[in-house]
């Protein structure tokens, strides 16, 4: 667990472009956002049928946030960062050290 | 959508739920997909899940369950209080569910280009797994709400129910309402399942809620139209309420029936025809219930008889009846009858008609009194009373049953009219009391006003009640208006004359109502 305990599940539809994409959309946002560090696993609902069972999972792509709590997720594209950031609670940009008075958590 | 051969009848599934088969003119499409339209409370769930079920008890068909609302273990829970163990069928393989709800976690929805691949995936490993020829989707407009109305969730709803096809099962898929009687579902949701749709509606009317459902369209097969009363039990789910459910063509049989008492019998030209509806009618205390229980000891070798008393508890019925001399607690010791007594405001009117359903099926009565229509008339709307007794007479006939039913008047003196234009016709024959005040004393009078298939009686008798049953006594010769509810006594010449009236004159009378004009005196009657 990183310094910041921010943990990700991504369920993407095979190899396509489009899963490549959403992928490449969520690091971004993410190295972006968390300087400090996030875990991310990234599933394939092809190969991993029973976890997308598990986590009950009816699109893709979709994003989990795992850690911190609560839960959150994110359904659909991933290619507006601000409302993903939004939606996933993740810190804003550019944002001072120390001061979390704009935490968008 | 699946290749027909012209010409032939598309195959259909039997759904398993009572009476749900006959209504869409032969179960459901086999292979395709039914809409289940309804809104809240209307039983879309119970009846889906009810689809599934019958297929494991009665059909050896195992079934996956696609929840989008409401957790699996809600479901589970809710359908063990309907008697249905679906955790054993789980471990046994013949029930999956796809868990399709959301969790409690906030969630957004992004994009205009949704992929359902998963959702589609899931389902179809469900299938396959435990070799599954039912689905159920629990609700569609569920579903529908939570990803939102974007330009690719309507393509990718219509792909999933295309891929309910592909999997070669018979599927139900449920859809929310807004309006009793406006459009098909929310959303116009219908325009993905256009070829079988069913509406449920759970209508408020006379203070009363009426279960419906109607077949709106059913591609390929004649299915009934107009709405049909349902009803759900609380230890069967839903059961639909067909009223010619069973075949009209059923023979008239020329057999009679015995009262207990010969001198009824006299009245009605040697008794009740069997299989034929009998009305009793008059007014309070003039001996109505006594008359279905001399229907009932009349019994013989072999029958039995079954009694739904709508006005009193069990134990008065006994307690009247052993003033009489039946002791009806030994005749269901017996076997030989069996006393159903309901409160005819406690559940919908339908109840009661399945209720004397389950009874004729599991009993098999040769004879069946119901005391009193007008209890169950009180506690329903005019609609609905005519779909009970019209259900009642039916399932009766198809029995061959021959029913006796009590009703009573409203006025002491009784009246011109036996009951409603419309019931009437439902009725085989109808017996009429009335008081009779006769030099300061109450009496009572007895006439079979009509009775299909025979010859009966059309004197106007003395009907007295006594410690061990009903005497059929004397013609009242020198009274008349007793039917008018006004009894005059005739003195002189007048007399004959006003006897050709009771004797029946066709052109006086009609077999369906009665138009006897007898509130006028006219010269040389007195009052007695």
């Amino acid at each position: 667990m990183t310094v910041t305990g921010y943990s990700f599940r991504l369920y993407l539809a095979g190899g396509t472009a489009r899963a490549m994409q959403a992928e490449a959309q969520l690091r971004h946002l993410c190295e972006t956002r968390l300087p400090e560090g996030f875990e991310l696993e990234v599933l394939d609902v092809t190969d991993h049928p029973d976890r997308a069972e598990e986590d009950r999972v009816l699109v893709t792509p979709t994003v989990i946030r795992l850690s911190p709590p609560p839960a959150r997720r994110v359904l659909g594209s991933l290619s507006d960062e601000h409302r993903v950031g939004l939606a996933l609670g993740l810190p804003a940009v550019e944002e001072p050290p120390g001061d979390r008075s704009r935490d968008h958590a | 959508m699946r290749d027909v051969q012209p010409g032939s009848p598309l195959p259909t599934l039997a759904s398993g739920i009572p009476g749900l088969d006959h209504v869409t003119g032969g179960g459901l499409p086999q292979g395709e997909v039914t809409l289940l339209a309804g809104t809240t409370g209307t039983g879309k769930s119970v009846m889906a899940a009810q689809f599934l079920v019958s297929g494991v008890t009665d059909a050896a068909q195992a079934g996956v369950f696609v929840t989008t609302e409401e957790r699996p273990e809600k479901i589970r829970r809710v359908l063990g209080t309907l008697g249905w163990d679906v955790r054993a069928w789980e471990a046994q393989g013949r029930w999956a569910f796809v868990d399709a709800s959301a969790g409690a976690h906030p969630e957004t929805v992004l994009g205009d280009e949704l992929d359902l691949s998963p959702l589609i995936t899931r389902i179809g490993r469900a299938v396959e797994r435990i070799g599954a020829k039912r689905v159920v989707i629990d609700s569609l407009s569920h579903l529908f709400a939570r990803l939102g109305d974007r330009p690719s969730v309507r393509a990718e709803l219509h792909r999933l129910i295309g891929s309910l096809e592909d999997l070669d099962v018979t599927a139900i898929v449920t859809v929310e309402r807004d309006h009793e009687y406006d459009g098909v579902g929310r959303f116009g949701v219908e325009e993905f399942v256009a070829d079988n749709i069913l509406i449920l509606r759970n209508v408020f009317e006379n203070e009363r809620r009426r279960r419906t459902i109607e077949p709106l369209k059913f591609r390929g097969t004649p299915h009934r139209c107009g709405e049909f009363p349902f009803v759900i039990l609380a230890d069967r789910g839903v059961a639909i309420v067909a009223l010619s459910e069973l075949q009209l063509a059923y023979s008239a049989p020329e057999e009679r029936l015995s009262f207990s008492n010969p001198g009824i019998d006299a009245m009605l030209g040697g008794g009740p025809l069997r299989g034929s509806a009998i009305l009793v009618s008059g007014p309070t205390g003039t001996g109505k219930s006594l008359l279905g229980l001399e229907f009932l000891a009349g019994a013989g070798e072999g029958e039995r008889g079954l009694l739904v008393n709508f006005e009193e508890s069990g134990e008065q019925v006994a307690r009247n009846a052993r003033h009489w001399g039946y002791d009806l607690d030994a005749l269901q010791s017996a076997g030989r009858l069996r006393v159903m007594c309901q409160y005819p405001e406690s559940t919908p009117i339908a109840n009661h008609l399945v209720a004397i359903q389950h009874a004729l099926d599991e009993f098999r009565p040769t004879r069946v009194v119901v005391d009193s229509l007008s209890a169950v008339e009180r506690g329903a709307s005019p609609r609905a009373f005519f779909e009970f007794l019209l259900g009642l007479s039916t399932l009766l006939k198809a029995h061959s049953t021959t029913g006796l039913f009590t009703t009573t008047t409203q006025s002491l003196l009784g009246g011109p009219s036996a009951t409603g234009v419309e019931a009437s016709t439902l009725l085989d024959t109808i017996v009429l009391l009335r008081y009779v005040e006769v030099y300061g004393e109450l009496r009572k009078g007895i006439a079979v006003l009509k009775m299909r298939g025979s010859n009966h009686e059309r004197i106007i008798r003395e009907f007295i009640i006594t410690d061990h049953g009903a005497d059929i006594g004397e013609p009242f010769r020198t009274t008349t208006g007793i039917l008018a509810g006004t009894p005059l006594e005739l003195i002189g010449p007048e007399k004959e004359r006003v006897e050709a009236l009771f004797t029946g004159s066709p052109s006086r009378t009609g077999p369906d109502h009665l138009e006897m004009d007898l509130t006028t005196p006219a010269e040389g009657w007195r009052n007695p």
